[in-house]
């Protein structure tokens, strides 16, 4: 198949487009750089009038005061289970869901696309003591598990949507010739819609991981023991009536940042065998 | 191969299966409509449980007056019929809030989405170092915690200690010492416009190459031969294979920079001045942060209502596209 | 279609019974005595809510207080979770909508008014003796736990403002002794920026926008007032002359002194950072802010160690010293609490003489006025120490909460500094606000 698609390197073209790449990323990285630089800075040159964009003195302090202070491990402990717990979750029965929207007529669809859609429109202030009260009401607050659920319910409708424009996507032509050669409605799924969603699936992992591991609010005000606290929380007791100590904050914010990074790392390699495994080639 | 790939090929009414699916062997046994119920029940059951009950609460407080003594005690909140929602409407300062609300949403949703695509497309360009490089970056702005990224934007436009202050006063002659942003909201929105469109852009970019990427390029290519220009080839080949994906990232972008909160509040150092004023401080600084829950209840129920009538295009647009039964 | 709706309401109705039936119960009784005397058998948690600033600055007065705690209750386990100022309102609302309810929160001493009003917290008229020296507690704080002739709070500790300057800028520039006049403050300003006013940076005088703590200071010392309580009826006082006349001195001074910015607060950035930048000559700030200009970390500078110095803020209208703010805060048991006798007997600990005596030690203001006359003792508390006992308050009605978070003060004082409203349009329009506001309409 490699071989067929021998295109001319528009070298002109490819060239321009390395150069937009790179001035996008040095612009939008700036702002991480600075959580990044502000990690490793010494204490004395983190505010200063002349800011200082590199530092020849990095130290490890920062972290190690973040690391140290209290329910570092709790935090990371709970949002590990709350984020990818949500994650998990919320891919599963999203994917059952935008596969019914999107290849099954029943009535009673159009409805819940539309619920699902406004669902999203509600503001999060207005439902704090709402949810708060639901909870209370079936003794899941001040527990990840109550967490979680609240985090399905913000996340799911996105997940829907966003898989139902990829399930659509694909040609429903494609699954009938599938069954025509022989396959089961199941294997034709398994074999040609999922790997043609699977950039979908990808991307809508990744909002649903990123969302439940910053998440902050409703975390906040649902987990009252400071030990099931998650990461964000605990982020913020870096900033206090009495300063804002940028170091020990950075730093949390650059331990926190890490896993989700990696984990997109680890599921990169996948995204690119799932691309060549689906053959739209015409 | 044609490009209306997004359409299922049957009208409805006729003797075709209905669920559009052509199964010529019939092998599955369980109707296509009962797949289709099972299949999102588990997601009805979340929905219904967490925000079902949240929602007939809001309205049901919406039409109440519950004050924290009767949210401390539980004793039951008289109802005030539509009291709550003749305050709001009856606020000119609403409208103010709603106009600048709508042209802040306009603004942001459409720089997003350009500047969105726009780095999409440079990526599926661009070599595959270069793709790699995007995409590290923009999981990196998407992973950086909104907490501490606000608070950096804050720093780098702060009037003490702001870096670009700093950066814009090295150019000869521009003295930018002590520049305070945020004393016109012209320019104070600005650098909210900043804020938030950074924020977005991952999540949109990558959303959109996933879907470009599903695009073949021979479509592109035989278009390119024809004689279109790369913009034609865009939007006549292009756009209308990733328009369900744009519909969705448009309708959310709406909802989302319609409600933005957190930048503004940050951005302001939680003390807003009137003209900083989005629906979604509004709410806050009249309602929430004011304990008035059922006032907050209303601006609520008023603010999806705004949505629903600006997304309301979209909303049909996309039902339209294989959704009709 | 419409029989599918009807279904879904009847679900959601169904929800919405049983939640209801849920949170109905669980609301304890208050009132009756509370008992401290301690029980070696009894057993189970007492929740406590303290800001986050106790678990930095003050974490050994914590263990201290509980340790006391276990003197008499051995057996309770006392859970001590830190919350956040910008959010903590917001979870303590939720939480005593709820049935599991924290037995102490720690409240600032102007957030509690709507609490005390809607019956959130325990009634302690009948049980103040169990804290040390009730009598004599800080009047600012106390005033903020009293509602209708009810004393619902004990108050915890507080911080109070005075100047800190720069004891080399002052002698450079030929400044022998600090200010204890307004016009000599203006002076001694005046000589300050002739020193160094070739510094585009420089301000004799560091003052923010929106630091209403320092712009009310002026008001109160010009014998104005925010509100005050007029037969059932709050009436603003911040149009009057007086008011007008103490807005007008702070606007000069801003004006004059001062390059900060003037749509920011004293703490966006804290100000002691921007101090600590060398800078600014003088600032207004709370007793451990001093500290913090010299502190290594945190955006202090250890080379400004032994340069800085205090003295009160002078007063305009011929004082001794200009009134300062009472700010600061109170521990409150819930009324929903299960556990009012190990609350109180925590509190007592918490609020103890040994104990306030180390919140001092850590830059804080004690709660009662015999405390304060030992901090006045200690070379680095002793000018708040003394500005603490000449403070103001802001009024104590229901509706001052909502005044505060509508931040009508701050973008009418901001409106004031930047010029874009005259003094008095600008006062006119807070005052109207703040009446409509406290008058419940």
């Amino acid at each position: 198949m490699a071989t067929l698609s021998a295109r001319r390197p528009r070298s002109r073209g490819r060239t321009v487009a390395n150069v937009v790449g790179v001035a996008v990323s040095v612009v939008m990285i700036f702002p991480v750089y600075w959580m990044l630089l502000t990690a490793v800075k010494p204490g004395s040159e983190i505010l200063t009038y002349t800011p200082r964009f590199w530092t020849w003195h990095p130290s490890g302090s920062n972290f190690v005061r973040a690391v140290r202070s209290p329910h570092f491990l709790d935090a990371l402990g709970n949002s590990v289970l709350v984020a990818f717990g949500t994650m998990l979750i919320a891919l599963v029965l999203a994917l059952l869901a935008a596969v019914a929207i999107a290849r099954f007529r029943f009535y009673g669809r159009r409805a819940f696309v539309f619920v699902v859609l406004v669902v999203q429109m509600v503001p999060l202030s207005a439902l704090i003591i709402p949810i708060y009260l639901l909870l209370n009401s079936i003794d899941a607050v001040n527990s990840l598990g109550g967490v979680v659920l609240t985090y399905l319910a913000f996340v799911l409708p996105f997940t829907i949507w966003t898989l139902r424009g990829f399930v659509a996507g694909v040609p429903a032509e494609l699954e009938e010739a599938a069954m025509v050669d022989g396959c089961t409605r199941f294997q034709a799924f398994r074999k040609i819609v999922l790997p043609l969603v699977f950039p979908g699936l990808l991307a809508t992992s990744i909002y649903a991981l990123i969302q439940s591991w910053n998440e902050f609010i409703m975390a906040y005000v649902l987990l009252s023991d400071q030990n099931k606290e998650t990461l964000p929380v605990w982020l913020v007791s870096f900033v206090t009536a009495r300063g804002i100590d940028y170091g020990a904050l950075m730093a949390g914010a650059t331990m926190m940042a890490l896993p989700v990074v990696v984990f997109f790392a680890i599921i990169q390699r996948h995204v690119a065998s799932g691309l060549t495994a689906g053959a739209v080639k015409g | 191969m044609s490009t209306h790939t997004e359409a299922p090929p049957t009208a409805p009414g006729t003797a075709a299966p209905p669920d559009g699916t052509v199964t010529p062997r019939r092998r599955t046994r369980a109707t296509p409509r009962l797949i289709g119920y099972l299949l999102i029940l588990p997601t009805v059951v979340v929905l219904a449980g967490v925000q079902g009950y949240p929602l007939v609460k809001l309205v049901l407080l919406s039409l109440q007056d519950l004050t924290q003594r009767e949210l401390f005690s539980g004793l039951p909140a008289p109802y005030v019929g539509f009291a709550n929602y003749a305050r709001v409407l009856g606020d000119p300062g609403f409208w103010t809030v709603v106009l600048r609300t709508v042209v802040f949403t306009v603004v942001n949703v459409v720089l997003t989405l350009v500047l969105a695509t726009g780095t999409a497309l440079v990526m599926r360009a661009a070599s595959r170092w270069c793709r790699l490089l995007v995409t590290v970056v923009l999981i990196c702005v998407w992973a950086m915690p909104q907490v501490v990224s606000t608070l950096v934007f804050n720093w780098l436009f702060d009037y003490e200690f702001g870096v670009v202050n700093w950066l814009i006063g090295l150019v000869p002659g521009v003295d930018m010492d002590n520049h305070d942003w945020y004393a016109n909201a012209v320019s104070g929105f600005g650098v909210i416009t900043l804020i938030v469109v950074w924020g977005a852009i991952p999540f949109v970019a990558i959303t959109l190459y996933a879907g470009i990427s599903q695009v073949p390029k021979e479509l592109e290519e035989a278009a390119r031969v024809d004689g279109a220009s790369a913009a034609q080839t865009f939007l006549r080949v292009t756009y209308p294979i990733l328009r369900p994906i744009y519909t969705i990232v448009t309708v959310l972008s709406v909802i989302w920079d319609f409600q933005v909160f957190n930048q503004i509040w940050v951005a302001r150092g939680s003390k807003p001045e009137p003209e900083y004023q989005t629906l979604g401080v509004y709410s806050f600084m009249h309602a929430f942060g004011v304990n008035e829950y059922s006032l907050g209840a209303a601006v609520a129920v008023v603010t999806v209502l705004l949505l629903l009538g600006f997304t309301v295009f979209y909303i049909r647009q996309s039902l339209r596209l294989g959704e009709i039964d | 279609m419409k029989h599918r709706l009807i279904a879904a309401a009847g679900l959601a109705a169904v929800l919405f019974g049983a939640a209801a039936c849920g949170s109905g119960g669980g609301s304890a009784a208050s009132g009756g005595t509370i008992s401290t005397a301690g029980d070696a058998k009894a057993s189970g948690t007492l929740k406590v809510w303290l800001q986050v600033d106790a678990q930095t600055g003050w974490p050994d007065a914590v263990k201290a207080a509980t340790a006391a705690f276990h003197k008499k209750y051995p057996k309770v386990t006392v859970q001590v979770d830190y919350q956040q100022w910008n959010n903590h309102l917001t979870k303590l609302d939720a939480a005593l909508s709820g049935s599991t309810v924290p037995d102490v929160v720690e409240m600032g001493d102007t957030e509690t008014t709507s609490y005390l009003a809607s019956g959130a917290f325990r009634d302690l008229s009948k049980s103040t003796n169990l804290f040390a020296d009730s009598a004599n507690w800080n009047k600012g704080l106390a005033a903020s736990c009293r509602y209708e002739g009810a004393t619902y709070c004990v108050p915890y500790y507080s911080g109070s403002r005075t100047v800190f300057y720069r004891k080399d800028m002052f002698a450079k520039a030929g400044i022998t002794k600090p200010p204890t006049t307004y016009d000599e403050l203006m002076a001694d300003g005046a000589k300050l920026d002739r020193k160094y006013g070739g510094d585009p940076k420089f301000s004799a005088f560091y003052m923010p926008g929106k630091f209403w703590y320092s712009a009310l200071s002026f008001v109160y010392d010009a014998g104005g007032t925010i509100a005050t309580k007029n037969g059932g009826k709050w009436q603003g006082g911040l149009a009057s002359p007086a008011a007008i006349k103490g807005l007008t001195q702070w606007k000069a001074m801003t004006d004059k002194l001062s390059k900060a910015s003037k749509t920011s607060d004293e703490a966006n950035p804290q100000q002691y950072t921007v101090m600590a930048q060398g800078h600014v000559a003088m600032m207004y700030g709370l007793g451990w802010e001093g500290g913090s200009v010299a502190a290594d970390g945190n955006g202090g500078n250890p080379k400004l160690k032994d340069q800085i110095g205090s003295f009160a803020m002078p007063s305009a209208a011929g004082s001794t010293a200009m009134q300062s703010f009472a700010g600061g805060s109170d521990l409150a048991i819930t009324a929903k609490s299960r556990h009012a006798d190990w609350a109180a007997a925590w509190v007592a600990a918490m609020t103890g003489t040994s104990n306030e005596r180390a919140l001092m030690r850590a830059g804080n203001i004690p709660n009662t006025t015999t405390l304060l006359d030992e901090a006045a003792k200690i070379p680095a508390l002793a000018p708040a120490a003394a500005s603490a006992k000449n403070s103001w308050m802001v009024p104590i009605a229901e509706g001052w909460p909502k005044v505060e978070k509508s931040l009508v003060l701050q973008n009418g004082l901001a409106d004031i500094a930047s010029g874009k409203k005259s003094v008095a349009d600008a006062a006119k329009a807070m005052n109207a606000a703040v009446e409509s506001t406290l008058n419940g309409s």
